[in-house]
């Protein structure tokens, strides 16, 4: 029997669990060039708000050990571009289309959100509301339980399509916002947005970054993610999409072990844009290697008793 | 793609000179740059991202050069490779310098290099500033292989003479190569934008239609855009930025547009810029 990767999350049928995270594969374009499309899970874009938007100032990203720091600050095209511009090359590949969208009031949530009812191409949405480098918006909503249950409620309302919300680990127990979210009607869950970081220039003495702070990311945030995935996967029954620092099949094997239904590869397309390609090659070599069949053959089985 | 080291070698003090051939023949525009990540080990992580540099030159065989200074972790692990090692590397990438001197009537920023145009300005200067020499040797040679004749002005500068490179060969194809350091230690004593502000205070870009190519230091290209926009000289700048990706997805590479309308990514539509477009 041929070892079988498709999966279902949030209703969202895909060929295999392998996603290009929000914001490390643009709309498509440019990856597209290293990356056949049609042959990952989905691409989950850069986040998309109400009104075009600049982002910060530079410098936006700085490396550390093991990782990088960013504070892009969610430059976007806006929605009515990027339905009218962006969509229609994203229609062209057979893969599915999540589309991220983030606002500065839980109004502009809803608002964004209602937007994509009935665009073709566009299979569903994930919530970023644990952004680390926008004033207004991200996180602040992520890391209020209240804020959260209004966002999730607000967007639940608006649309049609199946709801991913984006969890910050920038809270002490990431468990409570994932019921919440649960609660609310949320269809799945992604799992982890970056951690919010700084680096200091011991030369000049500034911040590395112009925004002083960013999120890090890449796999020297791993082992945060990996445990957080785990933890969600415990609170709650709607899908995890498991994501920080995958860079090879091995790290995507241990967010399935911990309970993940799907990952999502971020900085690592950065250093090899065909990184989820390989990933999703390594992943079947693993399951075959080992005579599984399903990729929930692996999913949440970590043996917890020792 | 990987690529097979075909020697590292020290040109002078902190300067190496790196040669690979890729597994496929490429075409490049001066200007263009690589993304390079030394592979020691599949699972290297630490530096975890790749690195921009110019193609200072490619060779008949299709090897591509690039000069660089060691400054950090990743410039020291690349010092190390040697023939027969292996690098991970993506390019060629981003525009390269427009041979001309009148920009084409549609925005020069859709994408695509830029390179190619037949209309020659009559004078051409060139102003580097240490290891940012690196695109402007194939950018002479560019500009003599399209059988143009200009005037062609090289104006190099650097911290002290050890941060000059390629000063023989610049001599050998440009009309006129001054040499500028901050100690004295060889030509100039004094920065190489006081050598440019002279030569422009003398009349040069007055009558003859004038284009000035250059890539160095960010202070020293704003300090020449400054230089040339009074003079009304088409200027056209090499940025430097840090890169996460070098092909448009991370959206870190950014520089400010002039008409405050945003940023431009050094990666996607540049490294080289019209003056006239940016805010540096
Ligand atoms: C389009 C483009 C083309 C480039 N072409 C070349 C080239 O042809 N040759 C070349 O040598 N470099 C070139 N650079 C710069 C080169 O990418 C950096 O020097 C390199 O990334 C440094 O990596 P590192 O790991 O050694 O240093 P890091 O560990 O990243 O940095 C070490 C320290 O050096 C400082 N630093 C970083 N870059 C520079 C720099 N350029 N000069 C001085 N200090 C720096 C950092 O702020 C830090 O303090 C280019 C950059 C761009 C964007
Ligand atoms: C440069 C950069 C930009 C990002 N932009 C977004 C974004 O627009 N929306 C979002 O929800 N997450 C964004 N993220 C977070 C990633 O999608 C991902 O959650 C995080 O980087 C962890 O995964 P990784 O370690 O594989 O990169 C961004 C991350 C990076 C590094
Ligand atoms: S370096 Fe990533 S977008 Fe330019």
């Amino acid at each position: 029997m041929k070892t079988d990767i498709s999966t279902n999350i949030a209703g969202i049928s895909l060929r295999n669990p392998v996603m290009l995270a929000s914001g490390t594969a643009g709309y498509g374009e440019d990856i597209s060039k290293y990356c056949d499309l049609n042959r990952v899970g989905a691409i989950i874009v850069k986040g998309i708000a109400l009104k075009p938007t600049n982002g910060n100032p530079p410098v936006r990203i700085c490396e550390t050990p093991s990782g990088m720091l960013n504070a892009i600050g969610l430059p976007n095209i806006g929605v009515d571009s990027f339905i009218k511009d962006k969509v229609p090359f994203l229609r062209k590949f057979d893969t599915r289309v999540i589309v991220n969208i983030f606002g500065s009031t839980i109004e502009d949530y809803g608002e964004v959100a209602s937007r994509f009812n009935g665009v073709e191409g566009v299979d569903g949405l994930e919530v970023n509301i644990s952004c680390p480098n926008v004033k207004e918006g991200g996180i602040a909503f992520g890391t209020d339980l209240e804020a959260t249950r209004l966002v999730v409620r607000t967007v639940r309302g608006s649309t049609t399509l199946p709801i991913i919300i984006k969890l910050s680990p920038n809270v002490t127990d990431i468990a409570s916002f994932a019921r919440v979210c649960e609660e609310e009607g949320a269809d799945a869950l992604s799992v982890i947005n970056t951690l919010l970081g700084m680096s200091i220039d011991t030369e000049t003495w500034r911040p590395r970054l112009g925004n002083i702070t960013g999120g890090l990311s890449g796999p020297a945030i791993r082992p945060v993610a990996l445990r957080m995935v785990w933890q969600v996967c415990n609170a709650v029954k709607i899908p995890v999409i498991g994501m920080g620092g995958i860079v090879t099949s091995n790290d995507a094997v241990e967010f399935f072990l911990a309970g993940a239904s799907g990952v999502a590869v971020g900085t690592a397309n950065f250093i090899n844009p065909a990184a989820s390609l390989e990933i999703i090659t390594g992943l079947m070599a693993y399951l075959e290697a080992r005579g599984l069949n399903n990729i929930t053959e692996i999913i949440g089985k970590v043996r917890v008793a020792f | 793609m990987k690529a097979r080291v075909f020697s590292n070698s020290c040109l002078q003090g902190t300067y190496y000179k790196l040669i690979f051939l890729p597994p496929v023949r490429v075409n490049i525009i001066p200007g263009q740059f690589v993304m390079i990540r030394v592979c020691a080990a599949d699972s290297l992580s630490d530096p975890l991202l790749s690195r921009p540099f110019s193609i200072h030159r490619q060779a008949l065989d299709g090897s591509i050069e690039i000069i660089y200074k060691v400054v950090g972790k990743g410039t020291d692990l690349l010092s190390h490779l040697r023939k027969g090692d292996y690098i991970e590397f993506l390019g060629p990438l981003g525009n390269g310098f427009p041979l001309m001197s009148i920009p084409p009537p549609s925005s020069p920023y859709k994408g695509g290099a830029r390179g190619g145009e037949s209309l020659f300005s009559d004078e051409v200067i060139i102003v580097a500033g240490g290891i940012g020499v690196a695109p402007m040797l194939s950018l002479i040679e560019a500009i003599r292989a399209s059988g143009a004749d200009n005037n062609i002005k090289v104006f190099l500068g650097g911290r002290g003479k050890e941060d000059l490179l390629c000063v023989d060969e610049l001599k050998k194809i440009a009309n006129e190569v001054v040499l500028t350091t901050n100690d004295g230690s060889a030509g100039i004593k004094g920065y190489v934008t006081d050598a440019l502000h002279t030569c422009l205070l003398n009349g040069h870009g007055q009558q003859t239609r004038t284009t000035v190519y250059s890539c160095g230091p960010t202070p020293m290209l704003k300090k020449i855009l400054e230089l040339t926009e009074h003079a009304s000289i088409n200027t056209y700048v090499s940025l430097e930025s840090v890169m996460a990706c070098g092909i448009g997805l991370c959206m870190g590479c950014v520089v400010k547009k002039k008409d405050n309308s945003g940023y431009f990514l050094v990666c996607r539509n540049g490294p080289v810029f019209d003056g006239k477009d940016i805010e540096v």
